[in-house]
């Protein structure tokens, strides 16, 4: 998708073969079980199929033909990394033009291999962006803890605690910080997740990584590898 | 249904530990579950009923039944249960299994299809073997494809 363009739900003619469209998009959401590259893209895409329009036909075909050029990316998942779970979360405040709810996006790798990610429309309004990063925190470590008790059963005792990576220092002021205020007390149920303190929460000043990548979309080729969180390590 | 998450993470491990991957399949998958209710089906074409207007009563499960997946479900996890897996609460389809010898069994079930860990390469034929005994399996060999991933 070009990310100078932000799509509407009524804005060009309506598509004649519905249908097709549908069709198409549940595909491509089939595809992002090993492409977290379109994720973005495919979320975005997916929230318009009751009335899409050739705008968004038009942006699904690019992303068919980012695939067409890229038909062999996949996961990488390398022997002998370290047992730990490694989480990267970024929000894109008040993204969507008709709602003005946020995008979370996050991923998760163990060791070295990326094995979570997601890119979802947030189900509240944020009135700051801290609180958005906030609420991305809050889903990320809820990720985080269910994977840590899948590792549990799966008599994995990890290295070390799981980190999580954060590129906004107010919401990282307020995970550290439990007392509330006027402003924030409203998203205590998130603090309630943080304070159990499953992951320790670190800032990185910029989210150059997947998770980044996840909220903006395909312009530019996106190579997976585990050498895009070499700077963190 | 076994979250796609977790399959990744148990390749990840399985990378990281060096385990052996394997994959099976089990034959006619629907028709091992019970029926607990009462369900009757027509005559199927070709069979000739004793007397006209009479029904089949089913007394096992059938494909396209709307319970046919669920009882498949009961089935296979009260017999995995019952041969000493281990059910994880964090995803029901994950069974696990520590044996004394010390080998570590993991199997992870996506409808038919299942995934076998295995850390002790002479236990992984001991577990195919009493799991083709409880169910009629094809073993698929070493993981290939799994549902939408190819493994190489």
């Amino acid at each position: 998708m070009d990310p100078q363009i932000k799509l509407h739900s009524k804005e060009s003619p309506l598509l004649e073969d519905i249908s097709m469209y549908r069709r198409l998009i549940g595909q491509l959401i089939y595809l992002t079980n090993t492409r977290p590259d379109i994720c973005f893209a495919v979320n975005h895409l997916s929230q318009f199929l009751s009335i899409p329009t050739m705008t968004h036909y038009q942006a699904t075909l690019r992303v068919l033909r980012y695939l067409k050029a890229n038909p062999g990316l996949g996961l990488f998942f390398p022997s002998g990394s370290p047992l730990q779970l490694k989480g990267f979360c970024d929000s894109d405040w008040a993204s969507c033009p008709e709602t003005r709810h946020s995008v979370t996006s996050f991923c998760i790798f163990f060791g070295d291999s990326l094995i979570s990610w997601q890119s979802k429309k947030q189900n509240t309004v944020s009135r700051s962006s801290s609180q958005a990063e906030y609420r991305a925190l809050a889903s990320t470590t809820c990720e985080i803890q269910w994977l840590s008790y899948l590792l549990h059963d799966l008599h994995i005792v990890p290295q070390a605690t799981a980190i999580l990576f954060c590129d906004n220092k107010s919401a990282l002021h307020l995970a550290a910080n439990t007392v509330f205020h006027e402003r924030s007390k409203h998203i205590e149920i998130h603090a309630m997740w943080l304070e159990k303190r499953f992951v320790m929460v670190f800032f990185v000043y910029s989210l150059s990584t997947l998770s980044h990548r996840l909220l903006t979309s395909i312009h530019t080729q996106v190579v997976l590898t585990s050498a895009v969180q070499d700077e963190f390590n | 249904m076994a979250k796609i998450t977790t399959v990744r993470l148990l390749l990840a491990i399985a990378a990281t530990k060096n385990w052996l991957l394997e994959q099976l399949d089990v034959n006619n998958t629907f028709l091992h579950g019970d029926l607990y209710e009462e369900v009757f089906m027509e005559v199927p074409k070709g069979v000739i009923p004793p007397k006209p207007s009479q029904v089949c009563k089913l007394r096992k499960s059938l494909y396209g039944l709307k319970q046919a997946s669920r009882q498949w479900y009961e089935k296979l996890s009260t017999i995995l249960i019952a041969s000493g897996y281990t059910q994880s609460q964090s995803n029901l389809s994950l069974f696990t299994k520590q044996s004394a010898t010390g080998a570590f069994t993991v199997i992870l079930v996506y409808v038919d299809d299942m995934i076998l860990t295995e850390n002790d390469a002479q236990e992984i034929a001991l577990v195919k073997s009493q799991l083709h005994h409880l169910f009629k399996i094809k073993d698929l060999g070493q993981l290939n494809f799994f549902s939408w991933i190819r493994s190489c």
